[in-house]
């Protein structure tokens, strides 16, 4: 007996190490194709979502404004659930949450949800199978650039504090936080190194700063998102809601997961703008996701600056 | 109440609670394009036409050797029910969505083949392919039990509910094929069914 729990011990940790090995060569690859931090930061969630079985990780920073101010942002956020709703998630008392650690200045130790939020949120997370959470901080002399970068909009590079926040379903094995911390540490290392944080003053290093263009979006494939929970434990007819635009939805059941935007628009004959907002409105309602020639997901909203998930601190 | 008007009051019950669901899935399913919802519709479809044919059969030709399409019609929209339930990717629906349409074919197939297809005489057969039916939602009851205990919501309450009575409903009649004088198991299992739709129904309206 102790024999077989000793084999899965190894087993399991073999497998966090495997996946240790797998990011951390797959970061210096990305590191390098990367254009801006926050395609990062959406690998990086994205990662540890599917290869360490969390169920939500969500990046927070802290964004300074011309006028002095500052917000906490969040910056970046995957979920295991793509039907999660976002309320459960992102609201006041996970600020508050995120304010602490930052203000603090530390990691929030892994607990029950119910030690670290009123229990109104607690029960919220617990509905949705959220049962434990964790923090880490992440802090850098170098600046962090704003998310935006079409419409910065008053928004300034700010100097690198971040807060990555973590939920459980179940109690993960003791060498998986030491081994996100690790991976988080060597990212924002390479970080640094490729110049997707900047140096030095704000100004100077924004005129420094060089944006490429974000990925063709012609060579993009999309793929669908199903809603995972309809029929299951969520009536489909109370939970999906019908397509307002034709073209979207006509857009949407030519989509085979195989087929580029490119060659869609010829397949639909949609024009330009048309399979534009199309693309909008699938993306905003998570019914797709767009992936890249190498099978990365790529972050929509470098695609399609919008910003809806700011959350005010000043 | 005789044995046939009990049958005909259940498979009533039973074409307008899926042809409902089924129009209302099919209706959306055209303007939200969710795999899920054309396989919901499809099944549902299917279990209504096996109805309206349970209910000509039983009541104005009984020449017809429509058993065996009823049996494998029913058994075959719940395993894809019972699929579409299981979160598979988007990849993997569509494919289990082009395999209903394959079956749905092989179907229609087996309906014209009626007047020439043997009747489905032997009790002990019909019991078993009954029992199929059975089995069938009561792995679909497992599975939304399951669901129930970890997310506690009140469709899959519901939706456990109705496949457990469905379940029961067709387990109940079961013994009754092979002992025909028992006729106390088909008021039993009939309600039971007609219990079932009526929850599945209110599953799909309010849950």
């Amino acid at each position: 007996m102790k024999n077989e729990e000793g084999r899965a011990g190894r087993s399991f940790h073999g497998s966090i190490d495997d996946a240790q090995h797998a990011v951390s060569r797959q970061l210096m690859q990305v590191v390098v194709s990367t254009q801006h931090m926050d395609e990062l930061l959406y690998w990086l969630a994205r990662s540890f979502v599917q290869l360490f079985n969390i169920q939500v990780v969500q990046f927070w920073a802290v964004q300074a404004w011309q006028n002095g101010q500052q917000s906490l942002e969040l910056r970046n956020m995957s979920c295991q659930e793509a039907t999660l709703p976002s309320y459960v998630i992102t609201n006041s008392h996970v600020v508050e949450l995120v304010r602490g650690v930052l203000l603090k200045q530390q990691v929030q130790s892994f607990q029950s949800v119910e030690m670290l939020f009123s229990s109104y949120q607690a029960n919220l997370l617990k509905r949705c199978e959220l049962n434990y959470c964790t923090a880490y901080f992440l802090s850098n002399n170098l600046m962090l650039p704003p998310f935006n970068r079409d419409n910065i909009a008053g928004r300034v590079p700010t100097s690198l504090m971040m807060a990555m926040l973590l939920f459980f379903q179940s109690i993960p094995s003791a060498r998986l936080l030491p081994t996100i911390d690790t991976l988080l540490k060597q990212a924002i290392l390479a970080a640094g190194k490729r110049g997707l944080l900047l140096e030095g003053s704000a100004q100077n290093s924004m005129r420094r700063r060089q944006f490429s263009q974000p990925p063709d979006l012609y060579r993009l494939v999309p793929h669908h998102v199903p809603n995972r929970e309809a029929m299951r434990s969520s009536n489909p007819f109370t939970n999906t809601e019908p397509l307002p635009d034709k073209d979207a939805l006509r857009l949407y059941r030519t989509i085979d997961g195989q087929r580029t935007i490119g060659e869609l628009a010829a397949a639909t004959q949609l024009q330009e703008k048309f399979i534009y907002k199309a693309l909008q409105t699938l993306l905003s309602r998570q019914s797709i996701q767009l992936v890249d020639t190498k099978g990365v997901i790529v972050d929509h909203r470098l695609l399609f600056p919008d910003r809806s998930d700011q959350i005010d601190d000043t | 109440m005789s044995y046939t008007q009990i049958d005909t009051l259940v498979l009533i019950i039973q074409i307008i609670v899926s042809f409902v669901v089924a129009v209302r899935a099919m209706r959306l399913y055209t303007r939200t394009g969710g795999d899920h919802l054309f396989i919901l519709a499809l099944s549902m479809a299917i279990i209504s036409v096996v109805g309206v044919i349970g209910l000509l059969n039983d009541n104005f030709v009984h020449t017809l050797s429509t058993r065996w399409f009823r049996y494998i019609a029913q058994i075959t929209s719940f395993f894809f029910i019972f699929l579409s339930t299981l979160r598979p990717p988007s990849k993997y629906l569509r494919l289990i969505k082009r395999w209903q349409l394959i079956s749905v074919g092989l179907l229609v197939v087996l309906l014209a083949l009626t007047p020439v297809v043997p009747q489905l005489a032997n009790p002990h057969v019909e019991a078993v392919v009954n029992f199929g039916r059975a089995s069938m939602c009561f792995v679909i009851f497992l599975n939304y039990a399951t669901i129930f205990m970890s997310k506690e919501t009140r469709f899959s309450f519901l939706m456990a509910l109705a496949f457990f009575l469905i379940c029961f409903g067709f387990g109940t009649i079961t013994p009754w094929y092979l002992m025909k004088s028992q006729l106390l198991l088909v008021y039993v299992g009939h309600s039971m069914r007609a219990l079932g739709l009526i929850s599945l129904f209110v599953a799909f309206l309010i849950g």
